[in-house]
């Protein structure tokens, strides 16, 4: 099983005029640790908005890809509604190029509306446009020649997109955050899918198996319907700390979102926990994850490292992943397949 | 009761699931020409019917699971006096700044492109994440505000809303909706009965509730 973390960089509180560039500065050093002890993945998702310091996932990541050996690259997510797809292959494809081969690119429809009305797009369109453009993106990897015509942009035919990237299939990984019409057609496109899960494995189980029954009934091979998911995350060192620690930053964290404008409720944050909220020790972030996997059938867990943290505490809670859990979640499903077939059966 | 749900997104399907384990039957149409509509249902709702609005017959309660913005511009071919069910919110980010609501309740302003149905305002309150939680109506029973201009539409909704584990409050008619509404004092907090009744008094606090979410939203 492949495990991996991913940041918006966040910056918290702090809203100073350096911050963001303190922010970059220490992720491009937490995605070198990660890759020193081993990880995976690490993955950047792209936010517009002052309170995040990555707009610019894939240039955050070319600086990581050269200094960086052996961890594979992602986004966390592109929010495909809003980037033209033609520009976006030919900068992952230049990633791929210099991270030889390890890139990958997570697309979604994105949790935030400022990229509409910033890229100038309609946010009403956000479906129809994120329908067009992930068939042009796929397209654009598997028959560069194939002339394509849409609604949204221009037709292309005889154009040249490069360069290509290092890898013969770039993976295009579909982001779907609990509309079930979204893992339908990730499962009709045959493409792998990153389920975000912040209310606990349990609320996937049905998604999961929508995603791999589409997917078979489109005709794809159930090999090539991967499936990752991925959360918010805080590893302590013990299991009451990890909560007492975690709650503020968290709770300020989600006061982004309308339906927690004043700080989430400590009930309420508790009970995500008891959910499958993966806050506590190393040992309850491995069955957390564990979990995922038994419910779920999941190839790869990738954890938001740091959401509304200080850099100190997100580095606390990296290193306790990358040297505890890591280990432990390498070992136990090293030989084990997942449990896949019994869900789409 | 026969319960017709419009919408089969996250909330249609969440409230479909609770729905259908507490004995009702029900109905739900997706998008108009979504060939997933018949799977979703099948995987994600077993129990429930995928039946497009045109079709439904004699039913009980409507339920509009669909985003406010989109809740504005869809035909509702009802029968004339159904009750519905409206558990949209209106996000102004995310669907611009209406004049549909500027001061006033979602439910108001479906009201009146559609007054020939009956309106309720009810199960915005809590998110579908909240309403997934299979604890709900078994550990606790989480108050649920209603507001109706019509007393029978509200009783109606009430019975359904008793029967899905939550705990029914009728506040008033549809313009006390708003202290159900992001920036009202109900809205996104799980409570009692006694605590929600005790929250809201409506007929006090309705008017200068009406000025705080003109506030908010504004």
């Amino acid at each position: 099983m492949e495990l991996g973390v991913y940041s918006f960089g966040d910056l918290g509180h702090d809203r100073t005029s350096k911050a963001a560039g303190r922010r970059l500065d220490a992720l491009i050093r937490q995605a070198q640790a990660a890759d020193e002890a081993g990880l995976d993945m690490f993955a950047l998702g792209e936010h517009h908005r002052p309170d995040f310091a990555v707009s610019a996932p894939e240039v955050v990541l070319a600086a990581i890809a050269a200094t960086t050996r052996r961890i594979r690259l992602t986004t966390s997510v592109i929010v495909l509604s809003t980037v033209d797809p033609v520009r976006l292959m030919e900068q992952f494809g230049t990633l791929d190029q210099i991270s030889h081969g390890r890139t990958e690119i997570t697309v979604g429809r994105g949790a935030f509306p400022e990229s509409y009305s910033l890229f100038g797009y309609d946010i009403r369109d956000y479906e129809a446009l994120f329908d067009e453009n992930v068939r042009l993106l796929i397209q654009l990897r598997d028959d560069p020649a194939k002339p394509w015509q849409g609604r949204f942009r221009s037709a292309l035919r005889d154009v040249h997109t490069g360069p290509r990237p290092a890898q013969q299939k770039l993976p295009i990984w579909i982001g779907v955050g609990g509309t079930p019409q979204s893992a339908v057609r990730a499962g009709m496109l045959g493409q792998p899918m990153f389920l975000s899960l912040f209310a606990g494995p349990r609320s996937g189980v049905r998604l999961v198996e929508l995603y791999r029954r589409a997917g078979t009934q489109a005709g794809h091979d159930p090999a090539s319907l991967r499936l990752a998911t991925g959360g918010h995350m805080y590893v302590g060192r013990t299991s009451q700390g990890a909560r007492e620690e975690f709650y503020p930053h968290y709770s300020h964290y989600l006061s982004l979102h309308p339906s927690f404008a004043g700080g989430m409720p400590r009930h309420v944050y508790d009970q995500w926990i008891a959910n499958g909220l993966l806050v506590g020790s190393p040992q309850q972030i491995i069955d957390g994850i564990m979990t995922h996997r038994e419910l779920l059938g999941v190839d790869r867990f990738v954890g938001q490292f740091d959401p509304g943290m200080p850099e100190s505490l997100a580095d606390g809670s990296l290193e306790l992943y990358l040297t505890e859990v890591l280990p432990v979640i390498k070992a136990e499903t090293r030989t084990s397949e997942p449990a896949a077939t019994e869900v789409a059966s | 009761m026969k319960i017709g749900i419009i919408g089969a997104g996250k909330l249609g399907t969440t409230l479909a699931r609770r729905a259908v384990n507490a004995g009702h039957d029900v109905v739900i149409a997706g998008r108009p020409g979504a060939a997933q509509t018949a799977l979703v249902v099948e995987v994600m709702i077993p129990g429930a019917t995928a039946l497009p609005v045109t079709d439904w017959e004699d039913l009980d309660v409507a339920i509009l699971a669909v985003p406010f913005s989109i809740a504005l511009t869809i035909p509702m071919p009802l029968q004339p006096g159904t009750v519905v069910i409206d558990p949209t919110n209106h996000w102004a980010p995310v669907d611009g700044d209406l004049s549909d609501v500027a001061h006033r309740s979602t439910s108001e302003a479906l009201a009146a492109r559609h007054p020939q149905l009956q309106w309720v305002k009810s199960l915005n309150q809590l998110g579908y994440h909240d309403l997934e939680d299979e604890t709900i109506g078994i550990a606790e029973r989480p108050a649920m505000g209603i507001a109706s201009d019509s007393a029978e539409a509200a009783h109606t909704a009430s019975v359904l809303i008793a029967s899905l584990g939550l705990d029914p409050v009728v506040i008033g008619p549809l313009s006390t909706g708003t202290l159900l509404e992001p920036g009202g004092p109900a809205f996104g907090t799980t409570l009692s009965n006694a605590e929600l009744s005790t929250l809201l008094h409506p007929a006090e606090q309705a008017e200068r509730s009406r000025g705080d979410v003109a506030e908010h939203v504004g």
